[in-house]
């Protein structure tokens, strides 16, 4: 059964070819079944990134967020919201379906002057608040987003960051 | 823009640069990219899912902590895949796995998911079955190296094996002997025969 070791020897020299390619292919399809990244893991580590590349403050959620995951479905009449709050600074963020695979996103914040930042999966877009607190991002994707936001007249103070939500 | 034909190494240091210059929207993808490796790397060093799942989550914030004082973008997948085992390592000899009470975090409490046994495992290709079967005949080096390699490019063989304190020529461009034992193996099995 175990081939002889000078066959072995031979073979290790040998340049990587097409089968060894396919070989590799296997063990990895084996191990991603088998004994696969956790799900979230990739998504709680780049959160967690970014909570420490801008030093920021995580908000927590005030309001209930399984209103606005469950916008997946098919209910698209009811207005889902979703409110984040740290240190005195509170953010309403209200969604309206904008054509397939995209929503509108509304969102008031409890003070002017705020900068605010969408992270989406591959892109980052800003919204300066008007004089009273409101803020939209336009056709944005469904998927994983997080809020970064910056008081203007604080550069100062630490940012804050939304935990991710799944528009 | 760069592709496969790079190598993760290449992607990675162009993430990095991006990331440096205040835009994270590079790291993101990488994460994604990188972090199965660093998953094997973990995982073979005999860490329970817990344990592995802190491991690499650190591994990636120190880099971030660290992020000023990387002088060769060229070498982060090196750096995160030396930071991984060698945390591995060190929770590890702090004896991590006897001593589960210690940490009350309740996600310790979920069974663990240790990778099947062959015997055990349930896969839904004959050609990932055999594999799998041969694969754990091999000696633990070779285990991770392979399982390591699997989830790299080409191009990265050398690099990654290097990270994993294995000698030059483990593998790339040659093939090395860990994956010719494999390959002999499964090339004398009629069922992998059957399975192209």
């Amino acid at each position: 059964m175990n081939p002889a070791p000078d066959h072995e020897e031979r073979l290790a020299g040998e340049p990587v070819d097409a089968t060894d390619v396919r070989v590799l292919a296997a063990v990895r399809a084996a191990h991603d079944a088998l004994d696969p990244v956790p799900s979230g893991l990739v998504e709680r580590i780049t959160f967690a990134m970014t909570v420490a590349s801008l030093e920021a403050e995580v908000a927590r959620i005030v309001s209930d967020a399984e209103a606005l995951t469950s916008v997946r479905g098919a209910d698209y009449d009811r207005a889902d919201t979703v409110t984040f709050a740290s240190d005195g600074l509170s953010v309403m963020v209200s969604l309206e379906p904008a054509g397939p695979g995209r929503v509108d996103v509304v969102g008031w914040a409890s003070e002017g002057e705020v900068d605010v930042e969408l992270r989406e999966r591959s892109r980052t877009r800003t919204a300066a608040t008007d004089p009273d607190g409101r803020f939209t991002f336009a056709g944005v994707e469904r998927g994983l987003v997080n809020f970064v936001l910056r008081r203007r007249g604080r550069p100062d103070a630490p940012p804050v960051i939304t935990p991710a939500i799944d528009l | 823009m760069h592709t496969d034909a790079d190598g993760l190494a290449v992607r990675a240091a162009a993430a990095f640069e991006t990331f440096r210059d205040g835009d994270g929207s590079g790291m993101t993808l990488l994460v994604g990219e990188v972090t199965p490796l660093l998953w094997a790397v973990a995982r073979q060093s005999g860490l329970d899912h817990q344990a592995a799942e802190d491991v690499v989550q650190n591994t990636w914030l120190k880099l971030v902590q660290h992020a000023g004082s990387v002088d060769d973008p060229r070498s982060v997948l090196k750096w995160l895949l030396t930071t991984t085992r060698r945390d591995s390592w060190r929770l590890r000899s702090r004896g991590h796995r006897e001593e589960p009470d210690a940490h009350d975090d309740v996600r310790e409490a979920e069974p663990d998911h240790t990778a099947p046994s062959p015997e055990d495992a349930v896969l839904a290709h004959d050609e990932q079955r055999v594999v799998w079967e041969h694969f754990h005949l091999l000696s633990d080096r070779c285990q991770t190296l392979l399982r390591a390699i699997a989830y790299a490019d080409r191009p990265d063989y050398a690099g990654v094996a290097d990270a994993l304190g294995m000698p030059v020529g483990s593998i790339g461009p040659t093939r090395g002997r860990c994956l010719a034992k494999l390959r002999a193996a499964l090339t004398s099995d009629p069922r992998w025969e059957m399975t192209s």
